[in-house]
């Protein structure tokens, strides 16, 4: 897995199949001649709306999270984090108008692929083929087109990030050696064969830029956050919301 | 297939517009996306706070309903009982409740915590903030009122001081001006950060730090407890050397003197003035450097090195390359320039040249040259070096080597115009609600013209502001330029317009109207219900209303701005004016030839008196009391009054500004008594009324321009002259005391474009005044009065200088029969004094009475007035405030209009000697009081002594000038004064027995405000 999979970051997409649980209720009220509510707004960020189907959304989405366990779905509340931060993200990358930040379709591709011959579920659901893929989105209530929309702005976000954060950062011998000695080689039991600091400095340095990244990140999109207009209408939304210390999605 | 579509929380109607643009219609098959996309349609207008869609199934399809909770919007929002004069004010900027934003509870809270902290600011620390809110669903907006209880008002108490502060606590306190007990207001702490601040500098410390460390309320004392922090700092010492500069010019010139502070920027700051004031006298090459030397913790010093290099002289500016613009245009342009004789030196440094290139390259790509290149070369000579340099005081003195004279200094501008560009085509895009051909008769770009960086500008914000004044308030206009590929000094400009949502005017809401009536308010406003939201009428709505002189505020607001929806309610909101003010001013002149108005006439005599009046001061002090808003319209009525030496009147005047609510017409009605003394000769009295109509012109389709105004009249009035004042000879008393009405029709027009009444530098003032008192009126005098003046201003060598004139012409005629002929002394033609001729004590111009003397007024007048206002010295305390004036007077007052012409080339009063025949009485007994010779003409009798001559008056007058305009001494001397013979002169008895020969002074001055015309 390359480091920017790893950056903890918020993406989701909007919702494409969107509805299917309100239309289902709507089918069991309409058997019996009841009033139901579709859809409603839950939250805004910015003036821009989330509708409680986007949250349902970008749950049915969540299948596609590398680092899922089990089979049980993310929270609506966690969810929702999901969307507003996602959505602070999106407002910064088209008022910084980052067009450079849209990926090639090449290496939305190459996720795609990774996620269908990688992600465990997906492998257990044959989706290397054409007919097990189509049939693992169905069952999730996805589509294909829905699912390629939903990488494109994932990946476009993931190089704003790498544009806006990982250029300028230096990561100094020092601080590998630091790692090295600090952090690394007291995870060796004693007496046990360690490998030379040369054979992992290109590793540490990744990890210590991810780090930094991340750290920058996390203030940027907090600061964001405050400093921008985001409303939760729906109050069993807002108090989960307001508990929650880490509004972004980690994997 | 969805059946019905219904909208609930949001009022009936307000919908209306966005329901038919929905993506999910009535009639069309249910789908989530276009339900999805008709949510955030809905919510996108601002009108919900949350909206959700429900939807019901019925037999035939499905019913939705859109369904929320409306969004409310703050309405007016006005403070009330705060105590202080300007604190509700304070408190209403402070809550930061903008009108026809989003109302939240957020803000309400937000909104308490700050008009807290303000209230604190200014001493109340324990107020009560009570608000009242005013629900109007049916426009989805609040009214809130805070009523607010300032409570008691704190007092200083207790003082720390920390830090090296160098003073006593004692002394701390007065400095800061924190005496104990005083109340707390919003200054208090500014005034005692200032006052010790300003000590130290005093003290040349200019480093010094004082700080408000913390401020404590101790609700049990009301008072509160400072703590501060001062340190004093060094002295800081400023010294120059390399040249010889006054102490007080280097408190002028390095700013850590005027900022009480010493940091790099300001230093550098000191460099360039000290730069600045060198090269303007002539030390282009000067260069300043400085450096900062501590002694301890006790004294800084700051030392400039100036080089000052040869002094020169700008001896040429020139500029070649130049084809298209001629030489002495671009020149004006320049601010470098070559001495003359009122700069000896010239102007001349590397940034003056620097700004020059910019500004030769400005006008260049302004006119289509895009490649323009513009560069300056500067020639000097050896500098000779064959004696030191002194200077005068003030200025340098070299002790380094600086140049023997004044060298030459030759500066080039080279210009290097390139290819002209010129406009190919011009393409506007995007246009899609308003046609080109609506739109491309604004541009200023056209094909073939040159191609313009500045019109190009000007074009973008012309079509801005045209979609603004449409509605789209979102519009965006972007201008793209294309080199024609087959000519490449043309180029292709389009203007692509983005428009944006058009938005219409829902509603005019007015709000805060209690005792104005809304049909008066009406006629004002240019923005309505369905037009297009036009930012530019809604400014003009706002212009009219302050135009009523009703409110003392007027708002505007748009509801919802941030909105989506396409119809937008417009807030006016009022704040109306108090209905009663009084108003009272004091006024005075002093003057040479002032009129006595203890003069007592034939009946007592005994007062001295002199037809030239004396030396004195006329105060006066003037009171209005007005009723505004009159029946709740644009009315008032006021009651004015004046009480002065000169002048004692009460009169009552009715006002309608716009009559019938027509913007260029006024109404008004006048009616009063006046008790004048302005003449010499006699004290009169007016009982008046009169109707007027002014007529302005304010729309550009008006055949005048609005500098016209138009003035019709209906004049009554009754005048009479106290006979016991009258210092006529015997046998006239009787005729001019005589009660006398005058009434008719009179017509003013008067045309100004000067550019600022009080101290016009450009511009002309003409008025024309024709009045006629006719029998057919009911006068009993009857004359034909006009009276025209005009005026001028000229600024020139860049405006410092302004050469100024003004002349009069007026004449009377009479041409009534018997004693209707006469006319009555008040309404006779006179000058002299500030405002007319200054060569004469006030209205002491013209005919005399021939036997007493005194000035009689005139059925003529021409006179004309010049001057030359000089551009304000640099003076020691004055500043800029002072200058001068050089100016003439020539002209006089004639017997009849017909002598004014003919008079004009006459410097030398006609016939002077027989003014110096003077006769007494010579009979026993009874005296026998003489009676004038000569024709009988509309202003009496004249005996043979002539004033049909021009009087010439040069004089000097200095103008300090202030805010409201110059403050005026005028002293003036009179090369031809008139002489006239007095044989009765009341104030002496016996009246007829010491004749004389009287004449006008030579000398005169004055002492008003404004300029005299």
């Amino acid at each position: 897995m390359s480091t920017r999979h790893s950056i903890r970051i918020a993406v989701a997409g909007a919702a494409l199949g969107a509805g299917l649980g309100a239309a289902a209720a709507f089918a069991q009220a309409q058997a019996d001649q009841q009033a139901v509510v579709l859809d409603r707004v839950v939250a805004v960020v910015n003036r821009r709306v989330i509708l409680a189907s986007d949250v349902e959304d970008e749950m049915r989405l969540s299948v596609l999270e590398p680092n899922r366990t089990g089979e049980e779905k993310p929270t609506r509340q966690h969810a929702l984090e999901q969307l507003i931060s996602r959505a602070l993200i999106e407002q910064q990358i088209r008022q910084e108008d980052a067009q450079a930040a849209e990926p090639p379709p090449q290496e939305v591709a190459a996720r795609l692929h990774e996620i269908r011959t990688e992600l465990p579920a997906c492998v257990r659901a044959n989706c290397a083929s054409d007919e097990g893929w189509n049939a693992f989105l169905a069952g999730h209530g996805l589509t294909p087109q829905r699912v390629e929309t939903y990488m494109r702005h994932r990946l476009e976000i993931l190089r704003f990030i790498e544009q806006r954060f990982r250029q300028g950062i230096q990561i100094s011998q020092q601080q590998i050696a630091a790692y090295y000695t600090d952090t690394l080689l007291p995870q060796y039991a004693p007496g046990e064969p360690t490998p030379k600091l040369e054979q992992v400095a290109p590793r540490i340095q990744e990890i210590l830029l991810e780090q930094q990244v991340n750290v920058l990140f996390d203030d940027w999109l907090a600061n964001l956050r405050k400093q921008g207009d985001v409303e939760i209408l729906d109050p069993a939304l807002e108090t989960a919301a307001s508990d929650s210390t880490d509004g972004k999605a980690s994997q | 297939m969805v059946r019905s579509i219904s909208f609930e929380g949001v009022p009936e109607g307000r919908l209306n517009r966005v329901a038919g643009h929905l993506a999910q219609a009535a009639g069309q098959p249910l789908s989530m996306d276009n339900l999805r996309s008709s949510l955030r349609a809905l919510y996108a207008t601002g009108l919900y706070d949350t909206v959700e869609v429900e939807g019901r199934h019925e037999p035939d399809g499905v019913a939705l309903v859109f369904r929320g909770t409306p969004r409310t919007f703050i309405g007016m929002s006005s403070v009330y009982g705060a105590v202080g004069p300007t604190i509700n004010t304070q408190l209403e900027r402070a809550s930061q409740l903008t009108p026809g934003t989003r109302f939240t509870q957020e803000k309400m809270n937000q909104a308490f915590a700050q008009m807290r902290a303000t209230l604190a600011e200014n001493g109340y620390h324990q107020p009560t903030i009570a608000p009242a809110l005013t629900q109007h669903p049916e426009d989805q907006l609040v009214d809130i009122v805070f009523h607010v209880t300032s409570g008691q008002r704190a007092r200083v108490g207790k003082i720390t001081v920390t830090g090296d502060s160098g003073m006593s606590l004692e002394e701390f306190r007065r400095y800061a001006h924190l005496r104990s007990g005083a109340h707390v207001d919003h200054d208090t702490v500014n005034h005692a950060l200032d006052g010790v601040l300003k000590h130290y500098q005093s003290q040349n410390r200019l480093e010094a730090d004082v700080k408000l460390e913390s401020a404590q309320y101790d609700s049990a004392t009301r008072s509160m407890s400072y703590r501060f922090s001062a340190t004093r700092g060094p002295v800081v010492k400023v010294m120059v050397d390399g040249a010889k500069i006054s102490d007080e010019r280097i408190k002028r010139l390095i700013p850590v003197y005027e900022e009480g502070a010493v940091d790099e920027d300001l230093l550098n700051e000191g460099n360039r003035r000290l730069r600045d004031y060198y090269q303007r006298l002539g030390y282009f090459d000067v260069k300043v450097t400085h450096e900062q030397q501590s002694a301890g913790n006790e004294q800084v010093s700051i030392l400039y090195h100036v080089e000052l290099g040869p002094r020169r002289r700008v001896e040429q500016v020139k500029i070649t390359g130049n084809y298209y613009f001629d030489t002495s245009t671009l020149k004006e342009l320049l601010s470098v320039h070559a001495a003359d004789t009122l700069d000896r030196h010239g102007a001349y440094s590397q940034s003056l040249v620097a700004a020059d290139i910019a500004s030769l390259d400005a006008v260049y790509q302004n006119n289509g040259f895009a490649n323009v290149r513009v560069t300056a070369a500067t020639s000097t000579p050896e500098t000779m070096e064959d004696e030191t340099q002194t200077v005068s005081a003030g200025r340098p003195q070299a002790g380094a080597k600086t140049g023997s004279k004044t060298a030459p200094l030759a500066v080039t501008y080279r210009i290097d115009e390139g290819e002209q560009m010129r406009v190919g085509s011009v393409t506007i895009e995007g246009n899609d609600h308003i046609e080109a051909s609506a739109l491309t008769p604004m541009l200023n770009t056209t094909a073939g013209q040159l191609l313009s960086p500045q019109n190009l500008a000007g074009d973008r914000d012309t079509l801005l502001t045209a979609y603004l004044s449409h509605g789209f308030d979102q519009v965006d206009v972007t201008v793209r330029q294309k080199l024609e590929a087959d000519d490449p000094h043309k180029v292709d400009v389009v203007f692509h317009v983005d428009e944006g949502k058009q938005v219409f005017v829902r509603k005019v809401l007015l709000t805060g109207l209690h005792s104005t009536r809304p049909d008066t308010v009406r006629r004002a406003i240019t923005v309505h219900a369905g037009d297009p939201l036009d930012q530019t009428a809604i400014l003009d709505t706002q212009r009219n209303l302050y135009n009523f002189a009703l409110f003392n505020e007027v708002n505007t607001a748009i509801e919802n701005p941030a909105g989506s929806e396409p119809e937008k309610t417009v807030m006016l909101q009022f704040t109306e004016a108090r209905r009663w003010t009084l108003t009272y001013g004091f006024g005075f002149e002093v003057q040479t030839g002032q009129p006595q108005n203890n003069c007592a006439g034939a009946q007592a005599g005994g007062i001295a008196c002199n037809p030239n009046g004396k030396t004195g001061v006329s105060p006066r002090v003037l009171a209005d009391i007005t009723r505004n808003s009159l029946f709740g319209r644009e009315q008032s009525a006021s009651l004015q009054g004046t009480y002065g030496l000169l002048e004692q009147s009460i009169g009552l005047l009715y006002q309608i500004p716009h009559f019938e609510g027509a913007q260029n017409f006024g109404f008004s009605f006048s009616g009063g008594y006046a008790n004048s003394e302005d003449v010499a000769t006699y004290v009169a009295s007016r009982l008046s009324s009169g109707f007027r109509f002014t007529q302005n012109f304010l729309t550009p389709e008006s055949f005048f321009s609005k500098a016209n105004t138009f003035v019709y009249e209906l004049d009554f009035r009754r005048v009479k002259v106290a006979s016991d004042t009258l210092q006529v000879y015997p046998s006239e008393i009787p005729a001019l005391a005589t009660a006398t009405r005058v009434g008719g029709p009179s017509l003013t027009w008067i045309r100004d474009t000067r550019d600022q009444p009080m101290d016009a530098r450009r511009g002309t003032y003409t008025s024309f005044q024709e009045f006629l008192s006719d029998r057919f009126f009911g006068a009993q005098a009857e004359f034909n009065r006009i009276d025209l003046t005009n005026s001028s201003y000229y600024a020139f060598d860049k405006d410092k200088f302004v050469l100024a004139r003004d002349t009069r012409y007026g004449q009377i005629r009479a041409f009534g029969a018997g004693s209707s002929e006469l006319i009555p002394l008040p309404e006779r033609m006179y000058a002299g004094g500030p405002t007319s001729l200054r060569g004469f004590p006030f209205n002491a111009a013209g005919p005399r009475d021939p036997e007493t003397g005194f000035p009689i007024g005139g059925a003529g007048a021409l006179i004309e007035s010049t001057e030359l206002r000089l551009p304000p010295p640099t003076l020691p305390f004055f500043g800029n405030s002072l200058s001068f004036v050089l100016f003439h007077d020539m002209g006089n007052v004639f017997t009849n209009a017909g002598d004014a012409w003919i008079s004009a080339l006459r410097i030398h009063q006609p016939d002077r000697d027989v003014c110096k025949i003077l006769n007494k009485d010579t009979n026993e007994g009874e005296v026998q009081y003489p009676v004038p010779t000569g024709p009988d003409t509309s202003t009496g009798r004249q005996g043979q002594c002539s004033f049909n001559y021009f009087s010439h008056a040069p004089g000097i007058g200095l103008r300090y000038h202030t805010p409201v305009g110059p403050i005026r001494f005028d002293f003036s001397y009179n090369l031809n004064p008139p002489i006239y013979p007095v044989n009765i002169d009341y104030s002496r008895v016996p009246d007829y027995q010491n004749p004389y020969v009287g004449e006008a002074p030579h000398f005169n001055f004055v002492f008003s405000l404004g300029q005299a015309f």
